[in-house]
């Protein structure tokens, strides 16, 4: 052991000083017992900064910065399309959404038919077939179409956090024409920031009737 | 008062023998101000790297809590000559807890601040650039418009989609970078002709990126319009504005939206294109 003697503690030491307590270095999968909210952590696995936003939401980045890409699917096989609106094979994502973010799904098609009579719509949907986004494409009696890129984009904002799935569909006007889109199709979701606070807590749900009026729940 | 002394950046065992190092030890000081620890010498510890941390908890109103990092030599030694600079990593500081509406009124530069009612973690850029996110890390999305009806012109001259059109967009800062994105159907009708859209700047002839949709032999068409741009703005209000025309005035273009396919102007911050002014 050695003795360390702070005798020149009050003096500038000509270092660093962290004006206040300093975060802890991490492993991921050891973090603090008993954090609090706005408490900072080094994870030294991954590299991230991170921050706590309570037991909801865990330890996150920055709140108030783009925390970038979610998930993606890119395929790399070619769909022929059908006459009636049908899912595109495979292209199909999910990511569980936090409340009060703003996220971009953005999908890429390519169209690899030619020559081309009359268009193709693809469309964005989420997992019930609602479109989101979607595109038809015409130009009659040309193949310049061939290889096009089409983009759908999506600002997807997240009112309650969940499971969110998106799917690619696509349809064709002219049943007699073979209408293929891909390689390459691809849908990619990113976080682009926040529109709201974070919920630190459940939203509380109440209903009531005449005769429990008063039941009410956290949801 | 108190002293704290622990391991950075965590449990640490001795060399010679494998026992885990006491990971944290406290003190009290003297009447002076005055401590002293026995402490594991640095060069029989593992992980090697370690450092000590000592927090000298001094009540605020006589300056608050003072921190150092120090290694412990082989012999006995005064704090001062055994002082070392954290690594970046654990040199991370504790942000503030504060809200939106309680930041500090008298900030340094540098200072971090955690807002629990916004949630953002902010650094004091000084006056100029005020409160922000990390300098270094991308912004996200700052500014979108979006349209849900249709927009027609016969125009040969360039008109603003008024939908997609906002002179007072979002506040730019001095050394960001932004990109601007437009996603939406486009379409001619009545005859053969092109179309032209192109976003601009607030006075209405910066280009910040044009797009031609030509078509030489269909009297009717869709297409699909989606193209984006990086600038760098001066600081303040800026705007941006769509805007369309057609190559002969008899046909009709057309910027084709509804709830199933809105157009979307947005704009970005995608991170620094310099060091930040700070005053």
């Amino acid at each position: 052991m050695t003795y360390v003697d702070p005798f020149f503690t009050f003096a500038d030491p000509g270092i660093v000083d962290a004006g206040g307590p300093v975060a802890g270095v991490y492993p991921y999968g050891f973090y603090p017992a008993d954090p609090y909210i706005g408490m900072a952590i080094f994870d030294s696995t991954f590299g991230n900064v991170l921050y706590y936003y309570g037991p909801i939401l865990g330890w996150r980045p920055n709140w108030g910065t783009a925390w970038g890409f979610v998930t993606d699917i890119q395929l790399a096989s070619t769909y022929a399309v059908t006459t009636a609106e049908a899912d595109i094979t495979g292209l199909t994502v999910s990511w569980t959404a936090v409340q009060n973010r703003k996220y971009l799904v953005r999908m890429n098609i390519r169209y690899s038919s030619a020559p081309e009579s009359i268009g193709t719509t693809v469309v964005l949907t989420d997992a019930g077939n609602i479109h989101k986004m979607e595109q038809t494409v015409s130009v009659q009696g040309t193949s310049q179409n061939k290889g096009k890129e089409l983009t759908l984009t999506e600002r997807y904002l997240a009112y309650g956090s969940g499971t969110v799935t998106r799917k690619g569909r696509a349809s064709k006007s002219a049943p007699a024409d073979t209408k293929n889109l891909g390689p390459d199709n691809s849908i990619d979701v990113f976080d682009l920031g926040p529109f709201g606070g974070p919920a630190y807590l459940p939203l509380s749900a109440c209903l009531w009737n005449s005769s429990t009026w008063n039941s009410c729940s956290w949801s | 008062m108190p002293v704290v002394v622990d391991l950075v950046p965590g449990p640490a065992f001795k060399t010679l023998d494998g026992g885990e190092i006491e990971s944290t030890v406290e003190t009290d000081t003297d009447v002076n101000g005055r401590w002293s620890l026995p402490l594991e010498q640095s060069s029989n510890i593992d992980p090697s790297t370690s450092y000590y941390r000592v927090r000298e908890m001094i009540p605020q109103v006589k300056g608050g809590t003072r921190t150092w990092f120090f290694r412990v030599p082989g012999t006995n030694a005064i704090l001062h000559d055994c002082l070392v600079a954290p690594s970046v990593a654990n040199a991370i500081v504790r942000p503030t807890i504060v809200t939106s509406t309680t930041r500090p009124s008298t900030p340094f530069v540098g200072q971090i601040i955690f807002e629990t009612d916004t949630g953002k973690v902010l650094y004091y850029y000084g006056s100029t650039v005020g409160w922000q996110p990390a300098w270094n890390s991308e912004w996200g999305e700052i500014a979108n418009i979006q349209m849900t009806a249709p927009f027609t012109t016969q125009s040969t001259s360039y008109v603003d989609v008024p939908a997609l059109t906002n002179n007072s967009l979002f506040t730019a800062v001095a050394g960001r970078r932004y990109l601007t994105t437009i996603n939406c159907w486009v379409a001619v009708t009545g005859g053969v002709g092109n179309l032209f859209t192109r976003i601009v700047k607030a006075d209405g002839s910066t280009i910040v990126r044009d797009q031609a949709f030509q078509n030489s032999t269909a009297t009717a068409w869709l297409d699909n319009c989606y193209y984006e741009s990086r600038n760098v703005e001066t600081a303040g209000v800026q705007g941006r504005r769509f805007q369309i025309n057609v190559s002969v005035g008899t046909v009709t273009g057309q910027i084709d939206a509804n709830a199933s396919h809105p157009a979307n102007l947005t704009v970005y911050d995608v991170g620094p294109s310099a060091a930040p002014v700070i005053t």
